[in-house]
């Protein structure tokens, strides 16, 4: 009887060792994955041009490319929704150095584009420069035009 | 004798104030009024109907036009106050040239009415409805919006396009209105289909949640589209076909700004604790709403290049046949 006993606890005892250890779907440890560094870049969107009047600026573009050759080219890998009333636009991106380009038309009748330093009417000018993003950090840039 | 028939008289006197006559009995039509004042139009229109007795055995059936349309000689007119003593009265006319849009009741059904007047700013307007046979009036009061309503973005700019990306989302802004606390957009993403060489428009309509802001003191209010969600939209709206390749044309907007007893009723009918969505009813001895309602409409907002390349060869939308704005500028298609 006592030996009976004793298998059955043994038995109970390996059971309960082995469901201990049995994984079930969704059980396995969760899987820690080291989060992206990312930093943040706010870049302030301004302009003033001597000459023009406001409201006849506007804002087009607001780019990002990985390099100088690709700003210079063109190639950027990511735009912000520009609009007249917001000045910061922001950006998550792993730290790193980044070139902005930026650019605002004119919209003026007559010489007054070409007067202050616009290529014609409705042409644009543009701003660009190297920004550098920190991991975890907001670093902050405005768009300088000349 | 005198004294116990002044004390019936008085009785009967007091009894009588004190009981309420109800003009409608239960079980009878009850009219059902919409009317949407905008001050974008000068005509204002006045649909009316009444309720009718859904057959318990039979609830999908459609009524008929007997059922829904008030059958009695009425005047409708409205009237605009602007102070206790100054007030501009406008008669409305029967209106048949309009048809309804399609739904559930039937198209023939359309008691229209329409006024010829141009909505003032931050003005009181009354609405009545006199059934002249059974000598009922229907009344609401509404404030028509406080100051014009006019859209922020999407601003056309030269040069200037919309990306739509996971991450970034675009924003329809506009100016807060006094009177209109209710806001909705609708962005409408246009397409052309080309198949065996034959082009064909085709349009897939995104409608945005309502937006509820009364705080006028802001500078702009906004309503933000996703732009992961406007990919998973357009994935799960489109069936990939070889045969078939897609070219993105562009975006509309349509921005509808709604007054506040229009944004009280339809919160009223989006809550969920609301056991009716008859709690919340602009009028005396009717159904329905009396409120303002107007539309901005921003057409052909170009399509970013990023978002070109993104619906052509993003994991999303790769299968859908998009053409990337490479192979679109090469095309050289008159049409862009």
């Amino acid at each position: 009887m006592q030996s009976i006993s004793l298998r059955i606890v043994c038995i109970l005892m390996i059971g309960a060792i082995f469901s201990c250890d049995k994984l079930w779907p969704g059980d396995e440890e969760p899987l820690i994955v080291d989060p992206e560094p990312k930093g943040i870049l706010d870049m302030a969107f301004t302009y003033h041009v001597q000459g023009i009047p406001a409201g006849r600026m506007k804002k087009v573009q607001l780019s990002l490319a990985y390099t100088a050759e690709d700003l210079y080219k063109g190639i950027f890998f990511t735009q912000a929704n520009v609009s007249e009333p917001v000045v910061h636009y922001r950006f998550e991106l792993p730290p790193g150095e980044y070139y902005y380009y930026a650019t605002v038309i004119c919209l003026c009748a007559g010489d007054s584009c070409l007067y202050s330093g616009f290529p014609a009417r409705n042409g644009t000018i543009a701003a660009g420069g190297k920004v550098t993003v920190e991991d975890g950090k907001i670093t902050n840039y405005a768009t300088q035009f000349h | 004798m005198k004294t116990i028939s002044f004390l019936l008289a008085l009785l009967l006197a007091l009894v009588g104030c004190t009981t309420e006559i109800d003009l409608m009995v239960p079980g009878d039509p009850v009219p059902v009024v919409y009317c949407l004042l905008d001050p974008a139009d000068s005509i204002q229109y006045i649909r009316l109907g009444q309720t009718y007795s859904v057959d318990p055995g039979n609830p999908d059936l459609k009524p008929t036009q007997e059922k829904i349309l008030v059958d009695e000689d009425i005047l409708v007119y409205m009237t605009a106050e602007y102070t206790d003593r100054k007030q501009d009265v406008y008669y409305a006319s029967r209106v048949y040239n309009i048809d309804k849009d399609s739904g559930f009741f039937p198209s023939s059904v359309n008691q229209l009415y329409a006024i010829r007047c141009k909505i003032k700013t931050d003005t009181r307007y009354s609405l009545y409805i006199h059934f002249k046979e059974s000598n009922k009036i229907v009344h609401a009061e509404t404030q028509s919006l406080g100051t014009l309503f006019y859209i922020i973005d999407p601003e056309l700019v030269q040069g200037r396009t919309a990306t739509l990306l996971p991450g970034i989302d675009y924003y329809v802004r506009f100016n807060p209105v006094i009177h209109g606390s209710i806001f909705q957009s609708t962005m409408t993403f246009r397409y052309a289909e080309i198949q065996e060489g034959r082009w064909a428009d085709r349009s897939m309509v995104l409608p945005q949640e309502f937006l509820y802001e009364d705080d006028t003191t802001l500078k702009f209010a906004e309503q933000r589209i996703s732009g992961e969600r406007f990919l998973i939209d357009v994935s799960r709206a489109l069936k990939p076909d070889s045969t078939i390749r897609r070219v993105p044309l562009g975006l509309d907007f349509h921005i509808s700004c709604g007054g506040d007893d229009l944004a009280l009723k339809i919160s009223a009918e989006n809550n969920t604790q609301s056991f009716s969505i008859l709690e919340v009813n602009s009028f005396d001895n009717a159904f329905g709403i009396f409120s303002c309602l107007t539309h901005k409409y921003v057409w052909n907002v170009p399509i970013s290049r990023f978002t070109l390349d993104t619906l052509a060869l993003g994991p999303m939308t790769r299968d859908l046949g998009f053409l990337t704005a490479k192979q679109i500028d090469s095309m050289n298609y008159a049409k862009y």
